[in-house]
């Protein structure tokens, strides 16, 4: 009796884990197969695919374009990530102590809307924003001595707006993952640190910041997939113009696929993009494993 | 370890299942054993089940089958097709572009039609040719007559004393003179020409749509050379006309690269702010921009001629399925859906050029010209193989030259080295 | 008096932050109650409003078929996700097994995977399932990993000591998780289940491809499908925008409000 319910015990988890290990074998982690398969293939989704061998990997190392597009992707990643990582963890921290007053309830409630919205609507309303000769929308960028209209249409400026609007879409998404640890902290910790005299800067540091680590290490590993995922914001704003400026990798991939009838080299693309992403996971991996023996 | 085996012979059964062949088609008969036709049409305005069922189900009696329309999205509107495509899940009868057939008419998706054309129908729908690409019948026009035109404010020509523009040299001049500060400030407020090189929410192709075909082929030259085996469009006269094109950045508004296609005319010229615009024609432009543009005195030139007379029309066609099982019916309705009986009551309702001999101009007045006398002036896009992906990069290319980053020679002559590359390896392949 | 100050600062920054976040919104739904072929006709003025746009939108054929169906599959997919995403952070987090760490980095992998670039190979799997315009299609892949990653870290917080209570009460896995853990990590399930629902709602290029039948659409589609190519009424863009983006919306002003509950009831303030 005692031996069949150990039996039970050691082989329960394997249950817990096996609905969404389902889910992710049967529609991920398959499809990801079946295009890795692809990838070694001329197919062009109408016609049966023929084996082509290592040719779709041998043209990635010549393709202009997907380098361009490689390139900007790091770009993109590089502007998004430490910025929505700072200002999701400056809000957090505000919000957190300022939860009761009206201003820090609203706040919540308006930053998270950019993260509902979706990102073709968001897309659609910024372009216009800021291409609008709107006096206020002007007026208010004009202080900083940003001509909005100008802001899309020359190479250099594009990939920095559409990564700052980027930003600004998303960084409600990682508030709320870091308010959601936040709101976990007791408010006594806070309340002695006060009687020992630690100032704002103190208490952030000393107690904010360790207790937001593990939430920050989640926000830094999504928003790193996330911002070398970006495709559909972009897509809405400039379609990856001026000139393939702000042509990401999954784009590309897009387009080869849909536009240009090249689903196995796409694939071959995606996967170029999976490995780079895989290998940037493994470096944070380390993190995440000493993450789960502190605890 | 067990665990990963049971994973990996999961994946390779479900590969293996799926590349073998993918399931049986589905049922084309109905239970009570009518014939059954699946239809694909896009939004080709904002309520075509309401306005398209009623029309159909005539067709359904008088035949005794059942329409199976499904309407979509214009957005991830080839997306839908490719996946579909990818299973051979397409329907009998489709919707197409002229940018979409070349793959379709290369895998033998979409079937050749012209045995089913008879000569009373040669003389009764007015744009067949319209849909003779690739060396077959493969599209049934079935929207045409709405071109890109170049639509020009009165006020502004009869206020420089300007007669509307009838070649190039005329509308750079009268550009240039448009071009300057009205209200005294310092800044350039009204322009010459109103465009918008951005491509986001539009199809990058849009671009060429409205600006640059037409200037190829007034011009004289075209995209693709006659045996579609590499492209033309960096010859001499394509150059001039990227040349030009440049050469009409002045008159531009500052911020052209950033502004879309569409927003430039909606918010430059149809706001009286510019001499000139370019968009899409409709015969119900009139009643359009009368909502819109309330204070706006426009007219418009449905082509300049360079060489030659040229605007880029669309033409969309019906297709047929080369799996249709009764394609003898599915034609029967292509021709009806274009005939004159249901496109006179469906252009009541969204209007549109007629496509019959016996169908009447349901338009407005000022906007006739353009299926009358003007109706040579247009053509369709010129389709071969690897259209979108040559064009889009030429697109590319032709922003990187307004941005001021290539000369014209240049960014025409390596828009054609990327279209000859592609063309290679596309011949190459099926040899 | 001192510390009035940054509290006031904190204010200021927080309402003009909330400001620049909801700006762009209030642009669409002014939008929306004009109808104008110019994206950029913006003003604060009343006086052209217009609701025959929504009136348009609600009218249309089959809206709340449209509607339900978007609710339908926001709604199971939230209960799939919560569900298989708390048992399996749960065994992640608390239960030793073999292969713990390495099954769990084996399904992080399946987050980086980028979705619109799997969809022709997705495509092939529920086809191949027989699954096209089903619900089983829309809902089944909506569950991620992402869950399973935020369930893990809620409950790596979870005092081992509590656990070891319940477990000498002779509580099992199942009642344990779900007396004892769940209500502690509440915040995060409503995150997670904010995050899906969003997420399943504003899905388009998937529900578009998996389904052939107008009966099976969801809302963005159906909306979609009223704007033509040439010549789009910018009013009845942002009245679809207006109108697809509310649902999400208001379930997370549903959700946030249980969320303070949640918080106060676990009794892990102060």
């Amino acid at each position: 009796m005692k031996k069949q319910r150990k039996f039970w015990r050691s082989i329960a988890p394997y249950g817990y884990v096996m609905p969404i290990s389902l889910i992710l074998l049967t529609f991920v982690v398959a499809s990801l197969v079946i295009s890795v398969i692809f990838s070694f293939m001329k197919y062009n989704l109408l016609l049966p695919p023929e084996f082509l061998g290592l040719e779709n990997y041998k043209r990635l190392l010549t393709d202009e374009k997907m380098h361009l597009a490689l390139g900007n992707t790091l770009k993109i990643m590089i502007m998004v990530v430490p910025l929505q990582v700072v200002l999701s963890v400056l809000f957090a921290t505000l919000i957190a102590a300022r939860k009761n007053s009206l201003a820090g309830k609203i706040a919540k409630a308006a930053i998270f809307i950019p993260v509902i919205s979706s990102s073709a609507v968001v897309g659609t309303v910024w372009k216009t924003m800021l291409n609008g000769r709107n006096p206020v929308i002007q007026g208010f960028f004009s202080a900083f001595g940003i001509d909005t209209g100008m802001l899309l249409g020359s190479s250099t400026t594009a990939i920095i707006t559409v990564a700052m609007i980027m930003v600004w879409k998303n960084f409600g998404y990682y508030m709320v993952l870091n308010l959601a640890s936040l709101t976990a902290i007791p408010d006594s910790y806070y309340e002695a640190a006060k009687v020992d005299g630690g100032g704002v800067m103190q208490r952030f540091i000393h107690i904010t910041l360790p207790l937001l680590k593990p939430a920050i290490i989640m926000d830094v590993f999504l928003s790193v997939v996330m911002s070398l995922q970006s495709f559909d914001l972009i897509y809405t704003m400039t379609g990856g113009g001026p000139s393939n400026s702000t042509l990401t990798m999954v784009m590309y991939a897009y387009d080869q696929t849909f536009q240009n009838g090249k689903a196995g080299y796409a694939m071959a693309v995606s996967n170029l993009l999976f490995l780079i992403v895989l290998s940037l996971l493994m470096l944070q991996k380390g993190f995440m494993k000493r993450e789960a023996s502190e605890i | 370890m067990k665990k990963k085996m049971i994973s990996v012979l999961l994946c390779a059964a479900m590969v293996s299942g799926l590349l073998a062949g993918c399931g049986g088609k589905s049922e084309d008969k109905g239970k009570d054993g009518k014939e059954k036709i699946s239809m694909w049409v896009p939004a080709l305005d904002d309520a075509v089940e309401e306005n398209w069922t009623p029309l159909l189900e005539k067709f359904e009696k008088e035949n005794n089958c059942e329409i199976d329309m499904e309407v979509l999205p214009w957005e991830n509107y080839e997306e839908k097709w490719a996946t579909g495509a990818a299973s051979q899940d397409l329907p009998d009868i489709g919707y197409m572009y002229a940018e979409m057939f070349p793959t379709y008419i290369d895998s033998g998706a979409v079937a050749d039609m012209s045995e089913y054309i008879t000569d009373e129908d040669k003389e009764e729908y007015l744009y067949l040719d319209h849909g003779y690409m690739m060396d077959g019948q493969y599209g049934f026009p079935v929207v045409t007559g709405v071109p890109f035109v170049l639509y020009y404010n009165e006020d502004i020509l009869n206020e420089l004393g300007e007669q509307p523009p009838e070649t190039w040299e005329d509308f750079k001049r009268i550009c240039e003179k448009a071009t300057k500060d009205t209200d005294g400030d310092g800044k350039i407020d009204q322009y010459g020409y109103a465009v918008g090189f951005n491509n986001g929410s539009m199809n990058m192709l849009y671009l060429l749509n409205a600006y640059f075909y037409s200037l190829l082929w007034q011009s004289g030259t075209d995209i693709y050379n006659d045996d579609l085996k590499s492209v033309k469009f960096n010859d001499e006269a394509g150059v001039e006309a990227a040349e030009f094109f440049l050469s009409l950045k002045p008159y531009m508004p500052e911020n052209f690269m950033s502004l879309a296609a569409e927003d430039a005319f909606s918010t430059i010229f149809g706001q009286g702010k510019a001499a000139f615009g370019v968009t899409r024609s409709s015969s119900i432009q009139e009643g359009l921009f009368k909502e819109s543009y309330p204070n706006l005195n426009w007219n418009y030139v449905t082509s300049l001629k360079n060489k030659d007379y040229g605007t880029f029309g669309a033409t969309d066609c019906m297709t047929l399925s080369s799996q249709a099982e009764n394609p003898e019916l599915c034609m029967k309705l292509i021709k009806y859906i274009t005939g004159s009986e249901f496109m006179t009551e469906y252009h009541k309702i969204a209007s549109g050029a007629p496509l019959t001999k016996s169908e009447p101009y349901q338009g407005d007045e000022k906007m006739e010209r353009i299926v009358t006398e003007d109706r040579d002036k247009y053509r369709p896009l010129q389709v071969g193989p690897c259209g979108s992906d040559i064009l889009t990069n030429l697109a590319s290319e032709l922003q990187a030259m307004m941005e001021g980053k290539k000369d014209a020679k240049t960014a025409m002559d390596d828009a054609a080295e990327y279209g000859d590359a592609a063309l290679e390896e596309y011949w190459a392949d099926k040899e | 008096m001192k510390k009035r100050i940054p509290k006031v600062i904190c204010d200021v920054l927080l309402l003009v932050t909330a400001l620049f976040c909801v700006l762009p919104f209030v642009y669409m739904i002014l939008m929306s109650l004009k109808s104008t072929l110019n994206a950029y006709d913006f003003s604060f003025s009343l006086s052209d409003v217009t609701f025959q746009h929504y009136v348009k939108i609600f009218t249309t054929g089959h809206f709340f078929r449209y509607f339900m169906n978007s609710v339908i599959v926001a709604l199971g997919g939230v209960a799939l996700a919560l569900l298989c995403s708390s048992l399996a952070g749960y065994s992640f987090a608390k239960l030793k097994f073999k292969g713990n760490d390495k099954i769990f980095l084996f399904l992080m992998m399946t987050m980086i995977v980028p979705s619109e670039v799997i969809i022709v190979p997705l495509y092939l799997i529920i086809r191949g399932f027989g699954w096209i315009n089903t619900f089983k299609a829309l809902i089944l892949p909506l569950p991620t990993a992402f869950g399973v990653f935020i369930m893990r870290q809620a409950i790596l917080g979870v005092p081992k000591e509590l656990i070891e209570s319940a477990k000498i009460d002779g509580a099992g896995d199942v009642k344990i998780l779900w007396k004892v853990i769940l209500p502690l990590v509440k915040s995060s399930m409503l995150t997670l289940a904010i995050f899906t629902f969003v997420g399943a709602w504003n899905n388009f290029l998937w529900p578009l491809v998996s389904t052939t039948q107008s009966e099976m659409r969801t809302l963005p589609i159906a909306v979609s499908s009223m704007k033509t190519a040439y010549d789009t009424d910018m009013g009845l863009v942002m009245a679809g925008a207006a109108v697809t983006f509310l649902p999400p919306f208001i379930f997370y002003l549903i959700l946030q409000s249980k969320f303070q509950e949640g918080i106060t009831m676990s009794g892990m303030k102060g």
